[in-house]
């Protein structure tokens, strides 16, 4: 069965905790913070912060979300590495260190903004789901630290169950707009939410694509340009033959 | 980030893909048949690669272990088909290279013997050098980037510009080769005549004066294309892409925007083409003009790289 995390964001208090586990287990180094008016920080995910709570205000509430690799089915770092680095390994999408080349493709195709490339020189780093940890029959390290039960790690179909149930639940308290994110998204989400507000004002795309979704119809489009500009050279050396066939004497330079 | 190499690696591997394209189907459609002008196209596309190539090569995290992208063929990654397809081209230049040598120095019995042999090899070279074009696009639109992301108009307006900067080098290229040919000495004749496998190697008025005016073509073709991009970005629905388009045309990106894109790649070129078109190549003050007209499309496809690709990672969703 697969593997899946479920993050709650009813429940999530911004204490951070899930940030500090994840950076103590995985040996990522502190960056300098930014103050931009809240506790949100690292300011943004990069090779060194593989996961982060966004803060999100409006006039009446304060929401919190955890970002980080959503480990997608169809995920567009897999399919656009060069060299295979980027790959499943079970319900995991993981970057092997040995075989990444450092192209930044993953880090431009990531629809969450979820890998980061080690600058200046070096290969991209995102969340691994705490391989090490689960695949020794613990949970990631950022499930294990949450104090309110906000991150849940589990058999995917278990979470999508208690899922639906907990948005019953919230729709009954009043949050009308409760809904899950990630059931079916990009194939499924291997990181799925709870949201009670939209997912845009969470910093989540509302409905995030593969990048190579289109890849059939662009590289037809560029042959088709091709196609006309052919068109056109032909016509342009068409109708320089036709005025020198009507007026011979008025061709200059050498005659091929 | 991907930042200024890349920038002008798409714009080289653009160029030189442009260049061996107008020259294939200028020298099939001029009355003759020789491939002397393809012959010059070869040898610029494979100058130009060679440096872009190192750019994207030291751009990478780990450039030491750029060799790993040629264990790998995947279909679905952009940067691996393009890895092949450059590699593929400047291959097939070398072999065009030594063919034309080789000719050089058999009986001209053998040369039309084998003439399919260097036909078929400058097909595929057009393939190839299509494929150039429209993937420096490609690679872009596969992304999540708003500025690129999804965009179906995204590989034309590369190739547009492809096409356009790759004539305009081919043209600037060939004038410079003629006048070399003309005034140059003796040795230098001979040098250029063995290299581009003619007896007497001159690009003529007529071609070049055709390429020019098929230039002012595509650059008309290359703006309904930009003003086809921005229309795309404005309506599309995805999260930050008319946020990253008001980047472009009144943030950060305004300036080289509207003076690069807009006035140095299009609106200088068409003035300048349309202004000259009924003139012959020849004419007093037609030199200057077509170098003026040149410079500003050559110049404006860098600049047209330089917003999208930098501009385009200035916003994240």
């Amino acid at each position: 069965m697969p593997k899946a995390m479920l993050i709650d964001t009813s429940k999530c208090i911004a204490c951070r905790g899930c940030q500090v586990a994840c950076k103590q287990w995985n040996r990522l180094p502190a960056v300098p913070t930014e103050n931009k008016g809240t506790y949100e920080n690292p300011p943004r995910l990069s090779s060194s912060t593989w996961t982060r709570v966004v803060f999100s205000e409006d006039q009446m509430r304060w929401t919190f979300c955890k970002h980080q690799c959503m480990h997608c089915t169809d995920a567009s770092c897999v399919n656009v590495c060069p060299v295979g680095a980027a790959e499943h390994y079970g319900e995991f999408v993981l970057i092997d260190e040995d075989w990444c080349v450092g192209c930044g493709y993953c880090v431009q195709a990531c629809p969450f903004g979820a890998v980061h490339r080690l600058m200046p020189k070096g290969h991209s780093f995102k969340c691994n789901f705490c391989i090490d940890r689960v695949a020794n029959g613990l949970i990631p390290a950022c499930a294990q630290a949450c104090p309110t039960g906000a991150i849940q790690f589990g058999e995917r179909q278990n979470l999508i169950e208690a899922a639906h149930r907990r948005v019953v639940t919230l729709i009954e308290n009043g949050h009308t707009q409760a809904r899950i994110y990630g059931e079916t998204e990009l194939g499924g989400l291997g990181q799925m939410y709870i949201l009670t507000m939209p997912a845009s004002f969470l910093g989540l795309p509302e409905s995030p694509k593969v990048a190579t979704s289109a890849m059939p119809f662009q590289w037809l489009s560029g042959f088709a340009t091709v196609g006309l500009m052919s068109l056109i050279l032909w016509q342009s050396f068409r109708r320089k033959r036709q005025i020198e066939e009507k007026q011979p004497s008025n061709v200059g330079g050498a005659a091929r | 980030m991907w930042g200024v190499p890349i920038v002008v690696y798409l714009w080289l591997a653009g160029m030189a893909g442009g260049i061996y394209f107008a020259a294939f189907v200028a020298d099939c459609l001029t009355l003759g048949g020789k491939s002397s002008l393809t012959r010059l196209a070869v040898y610029i596309a494979t100058i130009f690669l060679i440096p872009g190539l190192i750019l994207v090569i030291m751009d990478l995290g780990h450039p030491i272990y750029f060799w790993k992208m040629l264990l790998r063929f995947r279909v679905m990654s952009p940067m691996s088909m393009g890895v092949w397809i450059l590699l593929l081209f400047l291959v097939l230049s070398v072999i065009m290279g030594v063919f034309w040598r080789i000719e050089y120095f058999v009986s001209k019995q053998t040369v039309q013997k084998l003439h399919w042999i260097s036909t078929f090899f400058t097909w595929i070279g057009l393939v190839f050098s299509i494929l150039i074009m429209v993937y420096c696009g490609v690679i872009l639109a596969t992304s999540n980037r708003p500025l690129w992301a999804g965009l179906v108009i995204l590989p034309p307006l590369f190739a547009a510009s492809a096409t356009s900067t790759g004539m305009s080098m081919l043209i600037s290229l060939a004038m410079l080769a003629n006048t070399v040919c003309r005034s140059g000495s003796a040795k230098v004749k001979l040098a250029m005549n063995r290299l581009l496998g003619s007896t007497d190697w001159i690009v003529p008025s007529r071609t070049i004066s055709s390429l020019t005016k098929a230039n002012t073509l595509v650059i008309l073709v290359e703006a309904i294309v930009l003003v086809s991009y921005v229309i795309q970005l404005s309506v599309s629905t995805m999260a930050g892409k008319r946020e990253a388009l008001m980047l472009l045309i009144a943030g950060e990106q305004a300036a080289p925007f509207w003076l690069g894109m807009v006035v140095i790649a299009l609106i200088v070129p068409l003035w300048l083409g349309v202004a000259n078109w009924n003139k012959e190549i020849d004419a007093k003050g037609m030199r200057h003009s077509i170098i003026a007209f040149l410079a500003c499309v050559v110049l404006g496809g860098l600049i047209m790289r330089w917003v999208i690709v930098l501009g385009g990672q200035h916003y994240c969703i």
